[in-house]
């Protein structure tokens, strides 16, 4: 816009511009006379005013965003915390009728939320809140369902519904019987049963179900007992000198002498030590050690080995050596110096 | 108070309706004027400074807006002075990319000397000077009525309907040569037939009284450039 220079002075010049408007402006060495286009102005507004309305402009800004971050909050937290924000229920009281309606409760009974699965079961649930309100008590919310799916047709007269309560509820009965009274008004046929799963939500997870008997939870509770063998047979096979050892004092029966620390009565033969990979997998039935451990308890049936025994016997392997031994022989310390006189 | 505190706001408030005590007001301070706008430049201000003139412009506002409760005036100018400076040097910071035609430079010859010259340099003089006479003739006629350019800068409308009310007051005048002869003759507005006849608020025509009789004046004969300039309004303006 064009500004015609009116008059000027040391401080300010006026100017007159093309909408006959006259304003002060800046005077930057003008003429009268003279046309400019951009002039500083003068800003002549009340600035104590003008900070009014900016503290004002200002507050409502902040209260706008304070206003959308709520906003936002609430419906972010509505939206994404809606199962974390609601506690899980204590029990759940199923209302079998028309369709399966679940009454979950907190801790004191009463009553927090009621949801379905199916759609008829919602539709239900709507109708009873429009008619009925909502109420904490779970006996009467009971009822009123029962008595909602009634009026709008669900159910008729004389029908029979099942109500699911939770078996360790400790106040099964006295709502047992609460219920039959109130429903008895109804016309209708409550068939209250308990319901083992009181907790749906809680259940610890189910194990999977053992096809095999030999599953690998038994075969490491039996996997102890296995390690014996090893410490027998080569305490009878390698070490003949301690307290075997007396077999080595009588020269000419030295050969006899694997023979006596395995149990006789089970039929091992010594010469044949159990090696200690075998013991670490003391499934395989064929194995000859297995045997030993059939005096331990007898933890896995074993069908096809009956002869197999268990590990634990194992410690008791050297004692019918050194039982049937020891009384016959001298002590340790003699044998050697015996052994070098000869 | 300090006397001399006292004395300063007294003057100040009489720049406030004074504009002759304006003027005294800003030659008695010079001295501050360039000592604040040396502050600025880090060097002393000439005459021929854009920026010091700004600063005098910014301590004429301060002297149109101060008041008591602001504070001591020659701090409150300081600070206006200052903030006008900076703005001053924003707004040109952005045009410093723009190259001067006036710009000397050793390998080349000034830009304004490369193009055409298609002014009439001494037709524009001429112009200058018949609206120079033009102003000097309004401003006189304006004293016989009471008014002067200051107290129509002051009048004038701010707000856009304000404005558009008197274009369409001073409009039809225009188009009814016996209202203005009535002005002229009676050296009145004749606010009852503007507005009954422009169809507008009998008191917005009167609280801009004096602006309308600058207007009203170069709607009158021997005013042609001044009349040209605001040719827009007198045919009707955009929204009348």
């Amino acid at each position: 816009m064009k500004y015609l220079v009116m008059e000027c002075h040391n401080g300010y010049a006026v100017l007159m511009d093309e909408e006959s408007h006259f304003v002060n402006a800046a005077n930057l060495h003008y003429e009268v006379g003279q046309t400019v286009t951009e002039p500083i102005l003068l800003d002549t507004e009340d600035k104590s005013k003008t900070g009014g309305r900016r503290i004002i402009m200002r507050a409502v800004k902040v209260a706008a965003t304070a206003a959308c971050l709520t906003v936002v909050t609430v419906a972010g937290f509505s939206f994404f915390g809606k199962d974390k924000a609601q506690p899980a229920p204590h029990s759940v009281v199923f209302v079998s009728a028309a369709a399966e309606i679940e009454m979950e409760l907190d801790d004191t009974g009463s009553v927090v939320r009621l949801k379905s699965r199916s759609e008829r079961g919602n539709e239900i649930i709507d109708k009873y809140i429009e008619s009925h309100g909502t109420t904490s008590d779970k006996t009467d919310t009971a009822n009123a369902l029962l008595e909602t799916q009634l009026e709008n047709g669900y159910i008729s007269t004389g029908d029979t519904v099942d109500v699911l309560v939770p078996a360790d509820d400790e106040s099964y009965k006295e709502y047992k019987s609460e219920l039959e009274d109130k429903a008895s008004k109804l016309d209708i046929n409550v068939n209250i049963k308990k319901k083992d799963n009181s907790h749906p939500h809680h259940e610890p997870p189910t194990p999977p179900a053992v096809t095999d008997k030999n599953g690998p939870a038994r075969e490491t509770a039996t996997a102890p007992t296995a390690p014996a063998p090893p410490v027998t047979a080569p305490v009878t096979a390698v070490k003949p000198d301690e307290k075997v050892t007396a077999p080595a004092a009588e020269q000419p029966t030295a050969p006899e002498v694997p023979t006596p620390p395995v149990t006789p009565d089970e039929g091992i033969r010594p010469t044949e030590p159990v090696g200690h990979e075998q013991h670490e997998h003391p499934t395989p039935p064929n194995t000859e050690g297995r045997g030993i451990a059939g005096h331990g308890p007898a933890a896995l049936p074993a069908p096809e080995a009956p002869v197999a025994p268990e590990a634990p016997a194992a410690p008791e392997a050297p004692l019918p050596h050194e039982e049937t031994e020891a009384p016959a022989e001298p002590s340790a310390d003699e044998l050697p110096q015996d052994a070098a006189e000869q | 108070m300090d006397p001399d505190t006292h004395q300063i706001i007294t003057q100040v408030y009489q720049a406030k309706k004074d504009n002759a005590a304006a003027d005294e007001l800003i030659v008695a301070y010079m001295p501050f004027i360039k000592a604040e706008t040396a502050k600025f430049l880090n060097r002393p201000p000439e005459q021929s400074d854009d920026e010091l003139s700004i600063a005098m412009f910014a301590f004429y506002e301060a002297i149109r807006t101060y008041s008591r409760l602001r504070g001591a005036f020659l701090k409150f100018a300081a600070m206006k002075i200052k903030n006008r400076l900076i703005d001053h040097y924003r707004k040109e910071k952005r045009n410093r990319i723009t190259v001067s035609l006036d710009e000397e430079s050793e390998d080349r010859p000034n830009l304004i000397d490369t193009i055409k010259d298609e002014h009439d340099s001494f037709g524009e003089n001429e112009i200058r000077e018949a609206t120079q006479q033009e102003i000097a003739e309004l401003s006189a006629q304006m004293t016989d009525f009471g008014v002067s350019m200051q107290d129509i800068a002051d009048n004038s409308p701010k707000q856009r309907r304000t404005l558009e009310c008197c274009q369409r007051a001073v409009y039809y005048a225009r188009h009814n040569p016996e209202i203005l002869e009535d002005f002229l003759r009676t050296k009145r507005v004749p606010i009852a037939k503007l507005a009954e006849g422009a169809e507008v608020e009998r008191k917005t025509l009167e609280r801009h009284r004096r602006y309308l009789v600058a207007v009203l004046l170069i709607c009158t004969n021997g005013y042609e450039i001044l009349r040209g300039h605001i040719m827009q309004v007198l045919k009707g303006g955009g929204d009348v």
